[in-house]
C-alpha cells in the first residue's frame, strides 16, 4: 500500500472513530432509562462510565487524525497487525479473493439463518460441502466424505457427550 | 494459605477427569501450535464452550492445557518450515531450522519438547509459591488499588501495541464500551440493550473472541489464498534421550526459565521478548556463541524453555491480582469467569483447593508435555502437511457449534459473525486485536473499582494519592504511558549519546 493510501485510510479511521465516540455518548442520553433525583450523582449514573469512554475514544482519534494529517507519508508496504506474512499471496485458481469471501459470508449466514428451521444434523454436511467445494476441494467423492464424518463427529461430540441440545429443526433425528 | 493450596489443590486435582482432560489439552494445544494461523489463543477459545460444561477444575485442566501445549507446538513448524506456528517460536526457528537442515530435526524437534516441559515445570513452581503471596498483599486493597491495577493492565495494551499506540488504545476503547453493553454493575440499569432481551446480559464472551480471533483469521486466510498447499516433510519419532540433553545444559534452563517466569508476569511483555532475551543470554554466557545460529542445541534449549515458562509467570498477576500477563491469559481469565471462578485474592482465600487444583493442572501439564510431545511426534509432523482447504471449514463448524452451546442462542452466533467482520476490518485497517480483549476483560474490574472509589470519597480524585500502595501503582501508570509516549528514537538517541560519552 502506498503512504498516501495508507494516510488517506487512517484519516478516515479517525473521523469514523470520532464519530463512534460521539455516538456513544448521544446512545447514552436517548437510550438509557430516565434518571431521577436520587439517582446518587455523577459517579454513580450508568451513564457516566460509557460516556468517559466516549469522550477518551473522541480525544484519542482527534490526536490521530492530528498526527495522520501532519505526518509525511513514507513509501512502504505495510502489513496486517496480527498477521504472520507480511504479504498477501496472489489468489488462489478459478476465484477472485474478494469473491471466495462473499460467498464464504454468504453460504454461512443462510446455514446461520436456516439451521433453526433444518436442523443441524441435516442442514450441516450440505453447509460444510459447500465450503470445501468452494475452497477448491477437486474430488466430490472427498469433499462428501469429508463434509459427512466432520458434521457427524462434531454433533455426537456435543450432543452425547456432552449433553448439547443442538437444533433440531422441523425435522427432528 | 499455601499449605491449602498446595495439599487442598493436590487432592482436588488428583483425579482421572482432570489427568485426562490435562492430556487432552496438551495434546490439542500443541496441535494448534503446530499449525500457523492458528495457535493456542485459538484452540483455548474454540475449546472454552467445553470447558464451561465441565467441573471448574476439569475445565481449567483442559484449558491450561492448551495453553501450554500451543506454546511448544510453535517450535515443530519452526524447526521444520522455518515458519513459527506462534511468535513465541520465532527465536527457536534460528537455531532450530539450521539443525534440520543438518539432518537433526528429531533432535532438534526432541529438544523444544523437553525444554518447554522443564522450562514449564520451573514456571509452575514459581506460580505455585509466589502467586499466594502476592494474593495475601492483594487482600489488603480497596477499590482505587483494584483500579490502579487495571489501569497498569490497560496501559500496557499500549506497550504491546509499541507500534501502533494509538490504535491500541482506540481499540482498547472500543473493548471498554463493548463491555458497558448490558446492565450497569452498580445500579443494574440497562444500557445500549436497544430493548433487546438478548442483550441484557452483555454480549457474549466467547462469541465475541470466537468471532474476532478465529472468524477473522479464517477470513484473512481465504483472502491470501494458496489454500491447497501440502508442505513435504517425512514424518519422524523424537528421542526420549533428549531429555539428558537438556539436563546437561541445566544451568541454561534454569536461567532460562526464570527469565521467563520473571517476564510472564510482567503484563504485556510476553513469550516473544522472554525468548529472544534468554537466547541472547544464554549466547552471551556460551563457550561456543560462534555456534549460535548455526544449529546450537543451547540456543534451542534458551528459546523453549523461556517461552513455555512464561505461561507460568503470566498466570501468577492473573489469579492473584486478576491482571492478565498477555492476550492469552486475559481469554483464560475470561474463560474462568465463565465457568464460575472469579480470578484474584478473594479466590485465594475462599477456594484454596481450587487455586491449587489449578497450579497442579499446569504442573501437570508441562509434564505430561514431555511424554505427550515426544510419544506423538509423527502425528504432529503429520498435521503441519494437512491443507488449510480442510481445516477452515473444520474450525468454521467448531466455532459455530461451541459458540452456539455456551447459551443454545442462534444471537450469539450471529454476534460472533458480526464480530467476525469486525475483526477482519480491524485487522486489515492495522488495530491490534489483542488490546479489545485485554480492555473487555478488564472493564468490568475497572468500572465497578473507579466508580465505588469516586462514590466513596464524595467525588474527590484525592482517593487515587492519598492511598500509598494505589499512588505507586499509578506512577508505575504514568511511566508506562510516558515510555509509550515518548517516540523510540528518543530512546535511541539518549542511548547513542550515552555510549559515545
Amino acid at each position: 500500500m502506498r503512504g498516501s493510501d495508507k494516510k488517506s485510510q487512517d484519516i478516515a479511521t479517525s473521523v469514523f472513530c470520532v464519530f463512534l465516540g460521539a455516538m456513544i455518548i448521544y446512545l447514552t442520553y436517548t437510550t438509557f432509562p430516565q434518571e431521577g433525583q436520587a439517582v446518587g450523582g455523577l459517579f454513580a449514573s450508568s451513564r457516566f462510565y460509557p460516556q468517559l469512554v466516549g469522550g477518551i475514544m473522541i480525544l484519542l482519534s482527534i490526536i490521530m487524525l492530528v498526527s495522520t494529517v501532519f505526518k509525511k507519508p513514507v513509501r512502504k508496504s505495510t502489513g496486517n497487525a496480527d498477521d504472520q506474512t507480511k504479504n498477501p499471496q496472489a489468489a488462489q485458481a478459478g476465484l477472485k479473493p474478494i469473491w471466495r469471501l462473499f460467498l464464504f459470508i454468504l453460504i454461512l449466514a443462510l446455514y446461520t439463518a436456516l439451521l433453526e428451521t433444518i436442523g443441524y444434523f441435516l442442514l450441516t454436511p450440505f453447509m460444510l460441502l459447500a465450503l470445501f467445494k468452494l475452497l477448491n476441494i477437486k474430488k466430490w467423492t472427498s469433499a462428501i466424505a469429508l463434509a459427512l464424518i466432520t458434521s457427524f463427529t462434531i454433533g455426537i461430540f456435543f450432543t452425547w457427550l456432552l449433553q448439547v441440545v443442538l437444533p433440531e429443526g422441523l425435522f427432528t433425528l | 494459605m499455601i499449605e491449602h493450596i498446595i495439599v487442598d489443590g493436590f487432592v482436588r486435582y488428583l483425579g482421572l477427569s482432570q489427568i485426562m482432560l490435562t492430556s487432552i489439552g496438551v495434546f490439542v494445544g500443541i496441535l494448534v501450535g503446530v499449525l500457523p494461523g492458528v495457535g493456542p489463543m485459538l484452540g483455548v477459545i474454540l475449546m472454552t464452550p467445553i470447558a464451561i460444561l465441565l467441573d471448574p477444575v476439569a475445565g481449567m485442566s483442559l484449558l491450561i492445557g492448551i495453553y501450554v501445549g500451543g506454546s511448544c507446538g510453535g517450535a515443530i513448524s519452526a524447526i521444520l518450515l522455518r515458519i513459527p506456528g506462534t511468535p513465541m517460536a520465532a527465536a527457536t526457528l534460528l537455531d532450530g531450522y539450521p539443525m534440520a537442515q543438518k539432518g537433526e530435526a528429531p533432535k532438534a524437534v526432541g529438544l523444544s519438547i523437553a525444554a518447554s516441559s522443564l522450562g514449564g515445570l520451573l514456571g509452575g513452581i514459581g506460580l505455585m509459591f509466589i502467586s499466594p503471596f502476592l494474593a495475601q498483599v492483594a487482600l489488603k486493597f480497596g477499590p482505587p488499588e483494584y483500579f490502579a491495577l487495571a489501569l497498569v493492565g490497560l496501559l500496557s495494551i499500549a506497550v504491546i501495541a509499541r507500534e501502533s499506540t494509538l490504535k491500541g488504545l482506540l481499540s482498547a476503547c472500543f473493548g471498554l464500551f463493548l463491555a458497558t453493553v448490558g446492565t450497569d454493575p452498580i445500579n443494574g440499569e440497562e444500557r445500549f440493550t436497544m430493548g433487546s432481551d438478548n442483550l441484557m446480559g452483555g454480549i457474549g464472551l466467547v462469541a465475541l473472541l470466537v468471532g474476532l480471533f478465529a472468524v477473522s483469521e479464517m477470513l484473512i486466510q481465504l483472502e491470501k489464498g494458496k489454500l491447497d498447499i501440502k508442505p513435504d516433510i517425512k514424518v519422524f519419532r523424537a528421542p526420549f534421550s533428549v531429555v539428558m540433553l537438556v539436563l546437561k545444559r541445566f544451568i541454561n534452563l534454569l536461567r532460562s526459565s526464570f527469565i521467563g517466569t520473571f517476564i510472564g508476569s510482567l503484563p504485556a511483555v510476553g513469550g516473544v521478548a522472554a525468548s529472544f532475551i534468554s537466547y541472547a543470554v544464554a549466547k552471551a554466557a556460551s563457550r561456543t556463541p560462534d555456534e549460535f545460529g548455526k544449529g546450537s542445541a543451547e540456543g534451542v534449549v534458551a528459546s523453549e524453555a523461556s517461552n513455555n515458562a512464561v505461561c507460568g509467570g503470566a498466570l501468577i498477576p492473573a489469579f492473584a491480582l486478576a491482571i492478565p500477563g498477555d492476550p492469552i491469559t486475559a481469554v483464560l481469565l475470561g474463560a474462568m469467569i465463565l465457568v464460575g471462578l472469579l480470578p484474584g485474592p478473594t479466590l485465594f482465600s475462599n477456594y484454596p483447593d481450587v487455586v491449587g487444583g489449578i497450579f497442579y493442572a499446569y504442573i501437570g501439564s508441562s509434564i505430561l508435555l514431555l511424554f505427550i510431545g515426544i510419544l506423538f511426534t509423527p502425528i504432529f509432523v503429520s498435521i503441519i502437511k494437512l491443507r488449510k482447504n480442510r481445516l477452515i471449514p473444520i474450525i468454521v463448524l467448531l466455532s459455530i457449534v461451541g459458540t452456539f452451546s455456551v447459551q443454545s442462542s442462534m444471537f450469539d452466533i450471529w454476534c460472533m459473525w458480526i464480530f467476525g467482520i469486525i475483526g477482519y476490518g480491524m485487522r486489515k485497517l492495522n488495530f491490534p486485536l489483542a488490546p479489545l480483549v485485554i480492555a473487555r476483560v478488564l472493564s468490568p474490574v475497572i468500572e465497578p473499582a473507579f466508580r465505588r472509589s469516586l462514590i466513596l470519597s464524595g467525588g474527590s480524585f484525592s482517593i487515587f494519592v492519598s492511598r500509598p500502595i494505589c499512588l505507586f501503582i499509578l506512577i508505575l501508570a504514568a511511566m508506562l504511558l510516558i515510555w509509550t509516549v515518548i517516540p523510540k528514537k528518543f530512546w535511541q538517541d539518549i542511548k547513542m549519546k550515552l555510549s559515545t560519552g
